[in-house]
């Protein structure tokens, strides 16, 4: 090692004759490289506004609008002049509304990572066949467990029961992640690795309908409900689950913003730069399986969030450094599915459009936009 | 003489193919020194990337020891190879909406902490890569804005961030206009000279590589020399490296040419640019260049005004003001050695 540090060094102190190592006197005054610093304070800030806004909204908003400062009074624990409206902020709105935002920041914070690892513009939990992995695991376990009804959307084993299905989904996103990734190692094409991902899912997908058409009708039917996706069927009970999972799975990512820079170069830059390239991919499967798989269970499988939300927010900090991109995938994660759900909750009235309906409405523009922007077709080549 | 930077002591590399290895060059013993700049030639398809990617670690030989700063890779952590290697290869760099300087950051990978903040060190680390690759102007544009040989120049930066005693670069030149490749290989020279680095690039530009490199490897059909390019021009090297039917290594020039036409004799008479580039007009006509006439030889006088020419043959007189002119006559001219066959 001194050797090595040695060599290093007397290359490092041996300081260029031509000027000294300090920034361009110029740029600095004409506050070209300040500003360039500001914007993404700047983007976070505002999101950061927007989620606390649409988290409000998404309280107020629904059968019965409750005055925003009476919400506000509410979850600060005062009791509210009607009995009612405290039950229906802590027993639907609320809960609801930390599950939408979570579930947008764990669904973009996957795609980003999937993005990165990849290389691939349009790689998502959903394109990757994670989704229908997650998928499979929940069917397994449900069906498996001999359950009748309710089981999909949980609460039928208690606490337990919602466990072993979070698991079993997370495991079913991974064992579908890794020969996709597999593959994908294999074949530089990013198209070709989409197809191959699509259609993983679709076979897996498949299993998962010979398993649940064997069963009632009743499980049928909330099967395809489940398939529509919903924030709305976890209990203020799950979030002990669900929040403590997700906040896990992202923090992974937010803990890697080094590594998931240094992959942007692609694995054998990053790997000569020093990056431990099969640790980091480990964990970041892991990490977006869990969130990929732990959404799928409890919301059914929601898709275009997850390639949708890094491509907005980097086009709104304007830089693929992921020291910046996470936070902002987060946010506008947050953001982008409270808004979503509240979307599906008045364009329908009283009862709830599919959420998926919603999801793709925002998403599959972006997709089409991306790949009609991707210069001269690399996304392709 | 100190301990090379890089050396290699029977380094077999290749592919591991369903359990078998299929090596590509013969085991190799190597040295490269701090200060030296090594170009490794070869056609394509001869090993060069892959010995590259082995050297830089980024793939495993297949037998034998690498030794980084006297040490064995093996011992190595990668953060440690991250600090002493810094790798460019061929492809475009593609990282999406990042500045050129956040690009060159990349490169403090190896030297800043967990969280990736960049302190002062590492500032004035960017800084110098970027001024040693002469492209502190570009800092702030895009990197997707740059130009093939600028964004190349950034990738350098990146690499040099690393504070790496070791450069391997996989044909840097590959994608470069002809000013921008005598440009590179320059620099690549200076960082070796000034900086005291390590320097090993693979390049198809010949011409260039011998012009500039301390050392030439060369790699073809499964062999493997190495030395001044100097030597191995004079062993005949260069010529059962690259040499065919068609193309002739001319030891004298060090160049590649094309062998053209019959070789009817010819001769040059004239001073400086003029008589060169009448020269060139006929060899590229497929006349060959004697230093004595005798009968059936074409004797040309060049001069005395740029362009202008004399030409005979057998008693025939032409004369022309341009080179155009004389490479038309060259075609034209009847050989008649052939037809009395």
């Amino acid at each position: 090692m001194s050797v090595l540090s040695g060599a290093a060094g007397e290359a490092a102190t041996d300081p260029p004759s031509r000027s000294s190592a300090a920034p361009p006197i110029a740029a600095l005054r004409d506050g070209r490289l300040v500003r360039r610093r500001s914007r993404p304070v700047v983007v976070l800030s505002v999101l950061a506004g927007a989620v606390v806004l649409a988290f409000l909204l998404a309280i107020v908003v629904g059968s019965v609008t409750i005055p925003l400062g009476t919400v506000v009074s509410i979850l600060l624990g005062e009791t509210p002049e009607r009995a009612s409206w405290a039950v229906i902020v802590h027993d639907v709105r609320l809960p609801r509304a930390v599950t939408a935002a979570l579930s947008g920041a764990a669904l973009g914070i996957a795609g980003l990572q999937m993005q990165t690892l990849l290389r691939n513009p349009l790689a998502d939990p959903f394109a990757l066949g994670i989704t229908s992995g997650a998928s499979l695991g929940v069917a397994i376990a449900v069906l498996g467990a001999g359950s009748a009804a309710g089981a999909l959307l949980g609460g039928a084993f208690g606490l337990a029961g919602d466990l072993a299905v979070a698991a079993a989904a997370i495991l079913g996103a991974f064992v579908v992640l890794v020969p996709v990734l597999v593959l994908a190692s294999r074949v530089r094409n990013a198209a070709t690795i989409l197809i191959i991902g699509l259609m993983f899912g679709y076979a897996v997908q498949s299993v998962v309908t010979i398993l649940v058409v064997g069963t009632s009708f009743e499980q049928l039917q909330r099967w395809i409900a489940w398939g529509y996706g919903s924030f709305g069927g976890v209990t203020s009970n799950q979030l002990a689950i669900y929040v403590p999972l997700l906040v896990v799975g992202i923090g992974i990512a937010a803990a890697t913003t080094k590594q998931l820079n240094a992959l942007l170069l692609g694995e054998a830059y990053a790997k000569s730069m020093g990056l431990n390239v099969r640790a980091m991919r480990i964990a970041t499967l892991a990490g977006a399986s869990t969130l990929a798989g732990v959404v799928t269970a409890f919301c059914g499988p929601i898709v275009f969030l997850g390639v949708a939300i890094p491509h907005l927010a980097r086009g709104l900090v304007g830089t693929s450094d992921h020291r910046v991109l996470v936070p902002a995938v987060i946010l506008l994660g947050a953001v982008l599915a409270l808004l979503a759900q509240l979307a599906a909750l008045v364009a329908n009235g009283d009862g709830l459009l599919p959420l998926n309906a919603v999801t793709s409405l925002i998403g599959a523009p972006v997709v089409v936009f991306v790949i009609l922007r991707s210069r001269k077709g690399a996304f392709v080549a | 003489m100190s301990t090379p930077a890089l050396s290699a002591e029977k380094l077999v590399v290749g592919y591991r193919f369903r359990r078998q290895k299929r090596p590509v060059l013969p085991a190799l013993d190597l040295a490269v020194r701090g200060g030296e700049f090594v170009c490794l030639l070869g056609p394509n398809g001869a090993g060069k990337s892959t010995l590259l990617r082995t050297l830089a670690t980024v793939q495993r030989p297949l037998a034998g020891t690498l030794r980084i700063g006297g040490a064995d890779a093996k011992t190595l952590r990668q953060v440690d190879i991250g600090r002493s290697i810094g790798l460019v290869q061929t492809e475009r760099l593609d990282v999406g909406a990042l500045t050129a300087f956040a690009v060159v950051g990349l490169g403090r990978y190896p030297h800043v902490s967990w969280g990736g903040r960049l302190g002062e060190a590492d500032h004035a680390a960017i800084w110098r890569a970027l001024d040693a690759v002469g492209a502190y102007h570009l800092a702030e544009r895009d990197i997707g804005e740059l130009s093939d040989g600028e964004r190349q120049r950034i990738n350098i930066a990146r690499a040099l961030a690393q504070e790496p005693a070791i450069l391997v670069l996989d044909e840097p030149t590959a994608f470069l206009d002809v000013g921008s490749r005598v440009e590179l290989m320059g620099l690549l020279r200076r960082l070796a000279r000034e900086n005291g680095l390590a320097v090993v690039a693979s390049t198809h530009d010949l011409d260039l590589a011998l012009r500039s490199a301390d050392t030439v490897w060369l790699t073809s059909l499964g062999r493997f020399e190495a030395g001044a390019p100097e030597d191995l021009v004079h062993s005949g090297e260069f010529e059962a490296a690259f040499g065919s039917e068609r193309i002739a290594f001319r030891t004298d020039e060090r160049t590649f040419r094309l062998r053209t036409g019959s070789g009817r004799p010819a001769i040059v008479r004239g001073d400086g640019l003029s008589a060169i580039l009448a020269g060139a007009v006929l060899e590229r006509e497929g006349w060959a260049m004697v230093a004595e006439p005798s009968a059936g030889t074409l004797v040309v006088t060049a001069g005395p005004a740029n362009g202008e020419w004399r030409a005979e043959l057998g008693g025939t007189v032409a004369h022309g003001s341009t080179y155009a002119e004389l490479a038309t006559l060259a075609r034209d001219l009847p050989d008649h050695s052939s037809s009395n066959i």
